[in-house]
């Protein structure tokens, strides 16, 4: 299916003004029977086909890419590539106007000066997301007042693209206490190395040169590696209590904002240190993991995560009794304490944002 | 270079020439021309110089230029268009000094314009098309760099190029196209009025009354007062001369008109001499008078003419613009005017009766008795005996001196004296002013008439025939000689006459004749198509052939390559079954609140739909998809489909 195309056309002001001289002259023209005000009234009118003629052919044959960056975070500034291609054999593109609509975002232009014939251009279109979510861009305008300035012409062309804005990486240290940074080691009891040993194999080439055993190395004349076991690490459960009542009201939704931004933070901090933590939420639940994707998953659902209401209190009790965290160290993030979460997790540490 | 200046350049030569040709064709006070152009140089400096004054004193320019236009249209020019003019050229001066941002440019722009334009309707010569013509071409380049102004970025040379092409090709469409709209744009006449002192320069070289030694100063000029172009490029003899003004009455020194009767012009019965069509466009000349040939057969083009009993023709229409009227005459050597028996005591009046002048006449007469004869004599007699010259003597009794003691001047001198003298003799003469053939100019094959070939001569009252001329000045030596200069100049002087001719003196007759034409010609070729229908089809038939080659090469231009592919814009989300199938159920009642999570939607819902079990998978494929990453598989739509349209047919 093809995309929607829009057409419209504004006369600047000059334009008015352009109008307004031509019948002035027009009607002078009629008035004295000059023939030089009637050529002169032709020429304006000649220009004004012209005027139309160009601008129609300046927007034809282009065709726009957005490529997103592969992250957006909420309040950081992103940068959208806008490609554009000219696809007219004869004629350049000039001044040209893009803007990527997103829905509930400013409108703010780029400008590229030239297109030439079968060529292609980019340029990066800035977009400050105030917040997480899902963002819907519903289409974009290129626009031109080439070549006369009087009149703009603008296509819309309308798209149905999604964008995930992920939550607020902060830097941990002013807000969480000192303890949650040691969470996920356990410490050792035995003296030792920082690993112990596991066993010895082949080097291969992806191995770190660092763990070769030269000695044994020497002795069988090819390259032996020392295997180390993991590090004792325990498992963390990151939990979202999504709960808000309507008697916290904006100040509760900004705390559960700031819940959420921490979470992604701290998730951030595990997925670095490689300690295995799962997320837990209402309707979301993560395996225990330290993988890339798995962390992309987790942010992704704290991106889309919902304040979930007093209608949805039951479905939470009954989600709450379910919830089991053996083995693991829960860390939950709420806002109310009377939350049916609160009530039957047990022996979690609680983090609350420090307030300056 | 950046882009501000080049558009700052451009515009200073736009300014300079529109100053040119305000200063050209519109500017009646010399003082004013050399004033306004310091004032624009200045102007061009501070504005190159990126000099602003500060806005106390743009207050006070504004309040001293409004006082200047009410004092120049109220006492110093007391013409709407020259003041206008000036005030333009002020307002520039003052953009110019105060110049911020896009709009003073555009401003500057138009004003420049209303001068070009207004000097234009004033002279509307070959040089103003060629300025209007450079200033549409730098208006187009300029307006095309103020829409790219935006960021002042720096312009490469190929975007620069390509912009100067883009300009040009612009230029060269608007100008050669505008013709099809100028002629087809409905004239109303001669309009409801003229414009406010558009009255252009006249040429001179003809005066209502004949004064003698006036001739001398201006009969070398070299401007045109008319051209002649005649149907089939028919000859007109080297003696042929266009009739003016005719005189009756002499005073001793000049000539004048004193019989104001005057009567339309009679359509004339129809001569076996070969007859020639003329078509004589005539500059401003300021006289009602329209120049005509000898034996006149009849006028057309021209609105209300009438003839006077001097044989004067004229019309009251159009005296101080370009006038063109179409001529048909008899080729015949003697330049006749019937005219019916009349009083011609008028043309017997003298001042004084003068004893010498008559003896001079008797004697030169002898014995002949016929009035033709006699002038014939005395013309001769002048052209042996006399020798034409430009000095001017001055005199008392001009007439007298000329005959007795200089023996040599110019026309006038030629023409009032053989006029006298027949008048001593009782045969009734007067004099008359026009041009004599002029120059035939080989390249645009027609005839010029310039102010140096402005003429006298003698018409006499011959009974039964009417009025004949008698040219008694001796022909002076051979014509200019045609060289490189001369070559140019006439090459000039048909594309002037090709740009007045269609375009300065297009008319609404004329545009009826061309629709006529048109129309006739359609009218034509269809008939002559219907009788040749096979042979056209056979003709056109390549003709489609090729417009269905160029079509499919466009189609096959136009289809999208792979890369292009990836240019096109997304539109299928991939949780767009979920937005159907709320839309489905809002249609039925059930809207998801804005806080509501799909799982809690479900659970509100799920007590009121019986198919409980689709909505669910809807609702968990949607987290899967949207959460998941997992991507739809074709049984999912299958099934996606068959669910929203249950969905959808439930009541």
């Amino acid at each position: 299916m093809s995309p929607k195309r829009h057409f419209f056309f504004k006369i600047e002001k000059t334009g008015y003004i352009f109008i307004l001289i031509s019948i002035g002259i027009g009607l002078s023209a009629l008035n004295s029977g000059n023939n030089i005000l009637y050529f002169i009234f032709s020429t304006m009118m000649m220009f004004l086909l012209i005027s139309g003629i160009l601008s129609t052919q300046n927007l034809k044959g282009l065709k726009i890419k957005i490529e997103f960056p592969n992250y957006i975070f909420a309040q950081r500034t992103a940068y959208l590539k806008i490609k554009i291609l000219n696809k007219k054999r004869l004629f350049p593109s000039f001044s040209i106007k893009l803007n990527v609509k997103v829905k509930g975002l400013e409108d703010g232009n780029e400008f590229l000066l030239y297109v030439g014939r079968k060529k292609k251009e980019e340029v990066l279109s800035s977009k400050f997301f105030p917040r997480r979510g899902l963002w819907k861009i519903t289409g974009y305008y290129i626009a031109s007042t080439f070549p006369f300035n009087l009149f703009e012409r603008k296509r819309f062309v309308e798209m149905e693209e999604e964008i995930i804005v992920y939550p607020k990486i902060v830097d941990l240290f002013p807000h969480l206490p000192d303890e949650v940074f040691s969470l996920g080691e356990i410490p050792s009891k035995s003296k030792g190395y920082e690993e112990d040993f596991f066993g010895l194999r082949d080097w291969q080439e992806e191995d770190d040169k660092k763990y070769i055993h030269w000695k044994i190395s020497a002795k069988k004349g090819k390259l032996i590696i020392k295997e180390l076991t993991q590090p004792k690490k325990s498992f963390i459960t990151l939990i979202v209590d999504p709960y808000l009542s309507e008697l916290s009201g904006s100040k509760g939704e900004i705390q559960f904002e700031e819940n959420i931004s921490l979470c992604a933070s701290l998730a951030y901090y595990f997925f670095n240190l490689k300690i295995p933590y799962k997320l837990l939420t209402f309707g979301y639940e993560s395996d225990f993991d330290t993988s890339e994707s798995h962390f992309w998953d987790n942010l992704k659902a704290l991106a889309l995560l919902k304040v979930c209401g007093k209608e949805s209190i039951n479905l939470l009790e009954e989600f709450s009794r379910k919830i089991s965290v053996e083995n693991s160290i829960p860390i939950l993030f709420s806002v109310e304490k009377d939350s049916p979460l609160r009530k039957n997790v047990q022996k979690y540490y609680e983090i609350l944002p420090k307030r300056a | 270079m950046r882009i501000a200046r080049l558009i700052k350049y451009i515009f200073i030569f736009i300014v300079l020439l529109s100053t040119f040709s305000y200063n050209l064709f519109a500017e009646n006070i010399p003082i004013f021309s050399v004033a306004f152009s310091f004032i624009i140089i200045f102007g061009l400096w501070m504005f190159e110089r990126e000099r602003r004054i500060k806005p106390s004193t743009s207050i006070a320019l504004s309040i001293f230029f409004t006082i200047f236009f009410l004092t120049d249209i109220s006492i110093i020019s007391r013409n709407l268009l020259y003041s206008g003019n000036h005030l333009l050229i002020l307002l520039i001066f003052h953009r110019l000094i105060t110049l911020r941002n896009e709009k003073d440019y555009f401003l500057i722009l138009l004003f420049t314009f209303l001068i070009i334009s207004s000097s234009g309707s004033i002279n509307p010569n070959l040089t103003f098309l060629i300025l209007f013509f450079l200033f549409v071409f730098l208006s187009v380049l300029s307006l095309t760099l103020l829409s790219l102004y935006k960021g002042n970025f720096r312009i490469k040379k190929h975007v620069s190029l390509s912009l100067l092409r883009i300009s040009l090709l612009s230029t060269l469409i608007i100008f050669f196209s505008s013709p099809l709209i100028f002629f087809t744009v409905p004239r109303l006449g001669m309009g409801f009025g003229t414009l406010i002192g558009s009255n252009p320069p006249l040429v001179s070289g003809f005066t209502e009354s004949v004064n003698l030694g006036d001739i001398g100063t201006i009969i070398e000029n070299n401007r045109v007062v008319m051209r002649i172009l005649t149907v089939g490029s028919a000859e007109i003899p080297s003696d042929h001369l266009w009739r003016g003004k005719g005189y009756n009455h002499f005073d001793g020194r000049g000539w004048s008109s004193t019989i104001v009767t005057s009567k339309g012009i009679e359509i004339k019965k129809r001569y076996k001499e070969k007859r020639t069509i003329a078509t004589i466009n005539l500059e401003p000349i300021g006289t009602d008078v329209l120049f005509v040939p000898y034996n006149l057969e009849w006028i057309r083009g021209i609105r209300a003419f009438k003839e006077d009993a001097n044989g004067t023709i004229s019309s009251p229409f159009g005296a101080y613009t370009k006038r063109t009227y179409t001529v048909e005459f008899r080729e015949n050597p003697q330049k006749l005017i019937p005219y019916e028996e009349s009083d011609t005591k008028p043309y017997l009046q003298l001042p004084e009766f003068n004893e010498n002048i008559f003896k001079l006449a008797k004697e030169i007469a002898g014995d002949l008795r016929n009035n033709e004869l006699i002038s014939r004599k005395i013309e001769e007699w002048f052209k042996k005996e006399f020798k034409y010259s430009l000095n001017i003597h001055p005199s008392q009794n001009p007439i007298e001196d000329f005959l007795f003691k200089w023996r040599e001047g110019h026309c006038e001198y030629f023409a009032s004296s053989m006029a006298v003298m027949l008048r001593h003799l009782g045969i009734p003469a007067r004099v008359v002013n026009g041009f004599k053939r002029g120059d035939f100019n080989p390249t645009g094959r027609y005839y010029v008439v310039r102010e140096k070939d402005a003429h006298s001569w003698v018409e006499v009252y011959i009974k039964g025939k009417g009025w004949l001329a008698f040219d008694p000045t001796p022909s002076i030596t051979a014509r200019y000689k045609r060289n490189l200069f001369t070559k140019l100049r006439d090459a000039w002087d048909a594309v002037q006459f090709w740009w007045d001719r269609n375009f300065v003196t297009y008319s609404p007759q004329r545009q009826i004749t061309v629709y006529f034409g048109l129309y006739e010609n359609i009218r034509e070729f269809l008939k002559k198509a219907e009788k040749m229908k096979y042979f056209l089809f056979l003709l056109l038939l390549p003709l489609f052939f090729a417009i269905y080659i160029l079509s499919k090469r466009k189609k096959k231009m136009e289809a999208e390559t792979e890369e292009e592919k990836d240019y096109r814009p997304r539109r299928i989300s991939p949780v767009a079954f979920y937005n159907r199938f709320l839309k489905i159920v809002k249609s039925k009642g059930f809207s998801i609140y804005e806080h509501e999570t799909p799982l809690e939607f479900f659970e509100r819902i799920k007590r009121s739909y019986f198919e409980i079990d689709d909505i669910y998978y809807l609702t968990d494929l949607y987290y899967k998809v949207r959460y998941g990453g997992r991507k739809l598989k074709k049984d999912d739509i299958i099934r996606i489909d068959d669910i929203l349209k249950k969905l959808k047919e439930k009541k």
